[in-house]
């Protein structure tokens, strides 16, 4: 029987608010020794009162406009109820039944640049939570150590629709949902940090069944890769399952990355009645529109409408543009070169081409942590378009801008690296070549055309890549003429 | 009537440990307090916003800048047992081997 996999996700991440959700606790807490951001708020100490981080309220309603949400009118908070050492108060401050958005969707095109359909995946709703704290084990395998330097910092959970079908339609969200977020600026989005965590909820039915088959929770999973192949795994083992003729348990399983299985969770099924009641410490928050209008007035362009901008204002091709609109940094950096330089492709050449290898080189994800500069760029190709330098030497010019920031034209002048295009200097160098090469000469005359490469690289070998190769090629192609019809 | 079945596991979920006589005094009291809400049920109530929520004070918010926090010694101060820096506890497991 063929199946079919019904797939949603559950991706919580961290807001990059100075301070934690409900107290003042720094969250830059990264690399300090444990429990040193714990106030007596986020530890849940007796008669203390929190207060919402208005900066969280602004990103939750920035998040939900991005991803095409309704806003809620009223929102408020929810007590979830249940015993883990990480949670210090015995209950999760989240939000149960007035989310502050709801109704949303992202557009995923699994491989548009190779003609694929886009597919609108649901958002079902979005609402803010404090993190846990974290657990260490133990080396004797008898205790667990646990920092509450996490615990209150603000989370924000998306829910998607059961709309996604495969695992690699589940990365495609993800990678969306994670560009988004990284434009919109409110979450460093990084999952091995963990600033990014998602679970999965799988289930699978026969092929042309509308019903929902039992769905199985997967936690644990610590990059889109492996979020990926915990699908992947997960789908097989619950259509062995199925085939086999037993019934699929509703359940929580934990990914175990090193042996890329998924695992039972040990925890008592009652142990998931949370028992939501609303939290009597904090009052109800009224949005209103204005504020939404606001936030709305703060949106960058998201990557959808950059990607139609650069396929249809600028003609890149498909794929060129979803690569660059991707990516927000790059992106912000070709904007920034395109304001300043009508040959788009040429810019989109250099970003896509050596200068993302140069990054990958040196390890440099964001294109704005290298030396490089817009300014760097535009100043290079004018001075290629001018003749000043070739394409080639270009290229050791953004080796040089990587290593030093210095500007292209103190680079060229530094390395002497100016193209030559001195007509009586060149003609000397040919006149040496030819000289040189008699064999590739008479080569030349009995008509063997690919000589003239040959010549032309000796010619660039001599002058260090420095001739202008246009001018050289014009000029031998006039000399070898000259010889053939002496 | 809350039977005895319901208070184990709601003292279950509560963490508490319970007597039989306990659980006898509790499944009467609990019940009684639910009855009182069936009183309210009977009222008519279309159209009456449901109140989740007894404060008067919406949109309380604090700006997002930082304050200090109590310090690592204080805060293990009120841990059962501590290495110095962290709260100990027994070994967390969370999965079993079985795949
Ligand atoms: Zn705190």
């Amino acid at each position: 029987m063929k199946y079919e996999a019904v797939i949603g996700l559950e991706v919580h991440v961290q807001l990059s608010t100075n301070t934690k959700i409900f107290c003042p606790c720094s969250t830059r807490y990264s690399g300090n020794e444990p429990n040193t951001s714990v106030c007596e708020v986020c530890s849940g100490q007796p008669g203390v009162l929190p207060v919402l981080n208005a900066e969280v309220l602004k990103r939750a309603v920035k998040t939900g406009l991005a991803l095409n949400c309704s806003i809620a009118k009223r929102t408020k908070f929810d007590r979830k109820n249940y015993f883990y050492p990480d949670l210090p108060k015995g209950y999760q401050v989240s939000q149960f039944d007035m989310p502050i958005c709801e109704k949303g969707y992202i557009v995923v095109n699994d491989g548009l640049a190779e003609g694929k359909k886009d597919k609108k995946i649901g958002i079902t709703r979005i609402h803010m939570e404090e993190d846990a704290g974290k657990n260490v084990h133990g080396a004797d395998g008898k205790s667990s150590f646990v920092d509450y330097n996490r615990a209150g910092v603000p989370l924000l959970e998306i829910v998607s629709e059961p709309d996604i079908r495969t695992s690699s339609e589940a990365k495609e969200y993800l990678e969306k949902l994670k560009t988004i977020l990284k434009y919109i600026d409110v979450s460093d989005c990084n999952m091995e940090d963990g600033s990014l965590r998602c679970d999965a909820n799988v289930s699978v039915r026969p092929a042309g069944e509308t019903k929902l088959g039992t769905k199985v929770e997967i936690k644990n999973m610590n990059s889109f890769r492996g979020v990926q192949k915990a699908i992947d795994y997960e789908i097989e083992r619950q259509i062995k399952v199925c085939e086999s003729g037993s019934k699929i348990t509703q359940e929580t399983r934990l990914y175990d990355e090193a042996k890329a299985v998924t695992l039972t969770m040990r925890k008592k099924e009652e142990a998931f009645d949370y028992r939501y009641f609303p939290e009597p410490d904090l009052p109800p928050y009224d949005i209103a529109q204005k504020d939404i209008d606001a936030i709305r007035s703060t949106l960058p362009e998201l990557p959808d409408a950059k990607f139609s901008r650069y396929l249809d204002e600028m003609q890149l091709s498909a794929y060129d543009a979803s690569l660059l609109a991707g990516n927000p940094s790059l992106a912000a950096f070709f904007d920034r070169c395109a304001a300043g330089y009508k040959n788009y492709k040429a810019i989109t050449n250099w970003l896509l081409g050596d200068i993302s290898k140069k990054m990958n080189e040196l390890g440099i994800d964001d294109i704005f942590d290298a030396r490089i500069r817009p300014e760097h760029l535009l100043e290079m190709l004018a001075l290629i378009d001018n003749g000043t330098i070739s394409g080639k030497i270009a290229k050791t010019v953004i080796d040089e801008i990587f290593a030093s920031g210095e500007k292209p034209a103190k680079i060229i002048e530094k390395l002497g690296l100016v193209q030559i295009s001195d007509d009586s200097f060149i003609l000397n160098i040919i006149n040496e070549v030819v000289a040189e090469n008699p064999k590739s000469i008479s080569d030349y005359i009995s008509g063997k055309e690919a000589a003239v490469g040959f010549l032309v690289g000796q010619i660039m070998k001599k002058t260090r890549g420095k001739a202008n190769p246009r001018i050289v090629n014009e000029m031998l192609i006039t000399e070898l003429a000259k010889l053939k019809n002496a | 009537m809350i039977s005895k079945e319901e208070i184990t596991k709601i003292a279950g979920l509560a963490m508490l440990e319970l007597s039989e006589t306990e659980k006898t005094e509790y499944s009467s009291q609990l019940s009684s307090l639910l009855g009182y809400f069936k009183d309210i049920q009977s009222l008519d109530l279309a159209g009456v916003e449901p109140t989740n929520h007894a404060l008067v004070a919406d949109n309380v918010l604090r700006e997002d800048t930082a304050a200090p926090s109590l310090g690592q010694k204080t805060v293990v101060a009120g841990a059962p047992a501590t290495d110095g820096k962290s709260y100990r506890v027994p070994a967390i497991i969370e999965t079993e081997e079985q795949p």
